[in-house]
């Protein structure tokens, strides 16, 4: 009885003790929440940490989610009102949600803060903030798709190096056929033992579409534009890396990262620059390095893409909120994420521009491959009706990425037919 | 004093299910329904009448598509299940030395968590390094893309839906077989009878309970396949594992169609209904009830 009664004690007085530390506790409180993997969100807690220090009057709380369960729990947290006051949200859901008006205008912040300027950020980073002509975000993690290659295998294979190529004009899709092919090896057996690239999915093979003259969506988004003989130009050539030419593994072949490019199997891949902070710890055995994205006959194939970094519409606290979303953008936040830890490209011209970001000591070194899709690339065709639109075309690439239907023509006009009957119903039934 | 009568204490009891029941199951189900005919984006709702009904019915081939994938799942899976977890327990009700060992490890993969389950079944289905391909190589046959071949992989869920075949399925038929009294078999067997005609009409008929049982909860639950297929295919390839739950799940979750989810719920709910009110119907020729008189 007497220890029951102790440890009743001790709990009350334990309870009294955080309840009067939460009192004293003046600081205004506010959530950030965000998704990613351990590394991402070891960085993320720590630019929550020094915005801590440098804010003694607030208190950041970082929410973590395990990216698996992201879209719900956020779709869930801003319908139910309980969102976190700052939320970064993937841009394939970006538009979906603003719609949905979970997210507060940030003009009124933008205009009038003076440490705010908007000219310091690329045009097409700001883009991506916008819904119906609000200003709805501030984009991290932003940059284009790259190709990231492996040095050793090149060279042995006596192949020029693509960025040099790319400096002069001459890094094409045609080009890059021509290398997938003479780096594709098969062992005696007749088996793949290394492929020459790695298989364009989405968003890649949009960047190809531009390299082409096509895209997925018409520019108001409100129909297909996948009609064109340009279009099934484009995803020909991206089929036929897979089935006719068979320079990159099928989908079993690449199933379970069997062909992944660490594994010094894969000469040559389409990926975001973000995963290289992973090759720097994996990769001890070859040379690697980045080049843009090749050109097409009818352009350039480079295209973007960030997350945005929005305001909850109901936020208690929209000054301090602002001042946090204004941190994460920073010159000091994106100096940290894109330049010492190379996450993505910085949204701010003058540090993509500096040699701290043009000129590192650890590869990839061709970082203006990452600056080139910055400047001049194009916004993919994402809009609020994204999840539906994607889920269509991509059952319908289906069969053309796993080599049941070669021609892409007819593909595309079946992909072509099923997106314009989606748009033209009725949004929400 | 007054007396409290029995029935307010049983009451009392089960209150706390009946409130979680209330508040948890009743009252989502009486919202869903509400919400089905209405177009709700999680900030807006409009009441539409029938149209989200209407809508699914007849224009939209996805439905149907859907319904086809999961009501040939579980054509084959629920019966190949039965089967096999019948066969399993008869297997673990013999009295042999460390019975309980093997029952423990036949129990064991149904522990293994779905999600952990689908990536060990996205390895044994690789079509180039999986454990599938090389057996089947071992006979010249192989080389099948399970996962990536659409005509293939509605057949690939199937067998990966055995891997729950020593779960509680198992269980419910260990303990059914050990409540057959061993009286009708020493009948059995001082009328002559041998193993198969004792399992044929000694073993099946006092079992058949158990199985009808096992069915319903086996049809229930082919019909709410979903992480396998999210994790493993998305639905793909080309819509070949669209299950329906999957569907429910992309409008409510990913379009934000919330109305028209709910209406898939219970388009799905009167569909469940109407197959076990015809199981219920067709037990009455195969399921026999131990003491009940046989007219």
């Amino acid at each position: 009885m007497n220890k029951a009664l102790a440890i009743a004690g001790i709990l009350i007085a334990s309870l009294a003790a955080s309840n009067c530390t939460a009192k004293a506790d003046r600081r205004i409180q506010l959530r950030y929440m965000a998704w990613g993997n351990v590394e991402q969100l070891a960085l993320e807690q720590e630019l929550v940490d020094r915005f801590n220090r440098r804010n003694p009057d607030l208190n950041v709380r970082l929410f973590k989610v395990p990216q698996s369960a992201y879209g719900n729990k956020s779709i869930v947290m801003f319908a139910s009102r309980t969102s976190p006051d700052v939320v970064r949200v993937d841009h394939f859901n970006f538009p979906q949600l603003a719609e949905r008006n979970y997210f507060r205008d940030l003009s009124e912040f933008t205009e009038t803060d003076p440490e705010f300027d908007a000219k310091e950020f690329f045009p097409l980073a700001m883009q991506e903030n916008y819904s119906n002509g609000k200003l709805l975000a501030l984009n991290v993690l932003f940059g284009g798709g790259v190709m990231i290659y492996n040095k050793t295998l090149l060279k042995k294979a006596g192949l020029p190096d693509p960025f040099e190529l790319w400096k002069r004009g001459e890094w094409t899709t045609e080009r890059t056929l021509e290398y997938a092919i003479k780096l594709t090896k098969f062992d005696a057996n007749g088996r793949p033992s290394q492929f020459g690239v790695g298989f364009p999915n989405m968003p890649f093979y949009v960047g190809i579409m531009y390299g082409y003259g096509a895209n997925l969506l018409s520019e108001d988004l409100s129909r297909s534009a996948m009609d064109t003989p340009e279009a099934s130009e484009a995803m020909q050539w991206v089929a036929d890396l897979r089935w006719k030419h068979r320079v990159c593994p099928s989908p079993s072949q690449g199933a379970n990262a069997a062909f992944g490019f660490e594994t010094g199997r894969l000469a040559m891949e389409f990926n975001y620059i973000g995963v290289t902070s992973r090759y720097r710890e994996k990769i001890k055995d070859f040379e690697w390095d980045i080049c843009p994205m090749p050109d097409g006959p009818k352009g350039k194939s480079l295209f973007v893409k960030g997350n945005q970094l929005v305001m909850y519409r109901e936020t208690k606290h929209p000054a301090a909120a602002w001042r946090l979303l204004k941190f994460i953008v920073s010159e000091e936040a994106e100096r940290f994420l894109y330049i010492e830890q190379r996450r993505q490209s910085p949204t701010r011209i003058k540090l993509a521009q500096s040699s701290d970001f043009l000129q590192p000591k650890a590869p990839p070194f061709n970082m203006p491959s990452v600056t080139a899709s910055v400047e001049s690339g194009k916004v993919l065709p994402i809009g609020p009706r994204w999840p539906e639109v994607i889920t269509v075309v991509g059952s319908e690439f289906d069969s053309l990425f796993a080599g049941r239907e070669r021609d892409a023509k007819v593909v595309l006009q079946r992909a072509h037919k099923a997106v314009n009957k989606l748009l033209s119903e009725d949004p929400g039934l | 004093m007054k007396k409290h009568q029995p029935g307010r204490w049983g009451f009392i009891f089960i209150l706390p299910w009946l409130l979680g029941f209330i508040f948890f199951t009743a009252g989502p189900m009486i919202a869903s329904l509400v919400l089905s005919f209405t177009r709700y984006d999680l900030s807006t709702i409009h009441f539409v009448g029938t149209k989200n009904y209407e809508r699914i019915l007849f224009d939209e081939p996805l439905f149907w598509k859907s319904l086809q994938v999961t009501v040939t799942y579980a054509f084959f899976s629920v019966p190949l299940g039965i089967a096999g977890s019948l066969a399993l327990a008869l297997m673990l009700n013999q009295k042999v030395a460390g019975e309980r060992i093997f029952r423990t490890l036949f129990y064991l993969p149904s522990l293994v968590p779905s999600v952990a389950s689908a990536l060990l079944w996205s390895w044994i289905f690789n079509a180039d390094n999986g454990l599938l391909n090389y057996t089947l190589g071992l006979f010249g046959w192989g080389g099948v893309e399970w996962l990536a071949d659409e005509r293939y992989t509605l057949g690939a869920f199937v067998v990966m839906s055995l891997w729950g075949i020593g779960g509680g399925r198992m269980i419910i038929f260990l303990a059914g077989l050990q409540g057959i009294s061993e009286s009708y078999y020493e009948a059995a067997r001082l009328d002559g009878a041998s193993a198969w005609r004792q399992f044929r009409n000694v073993t099946l008929p006092l079992l058949s309970p158990v199985m009808f049982f096992n069915l319903i909860l086996g049809v229930i639950g082919a019909f709410q396949v979903f992480t396998q297929a999210y994790i493993m295919t998305a639905g793909g390839p080309n819509n070949a594992t669209y299950f329906y739950a999957l569907a429910i799940f992309r409008n409510a979750f990913e379009y934000f169609k919330l109305g028209k989810a709910s209406a898939l719920a219970w388009i799905l709910f009167l569909i469940l209904m109407a197959i076990t009110a015809l199981q219920f119907w067709a037990s009455k020729r195969w399921v026999h009830y131990e003491g009940e008189a046989k007219s």
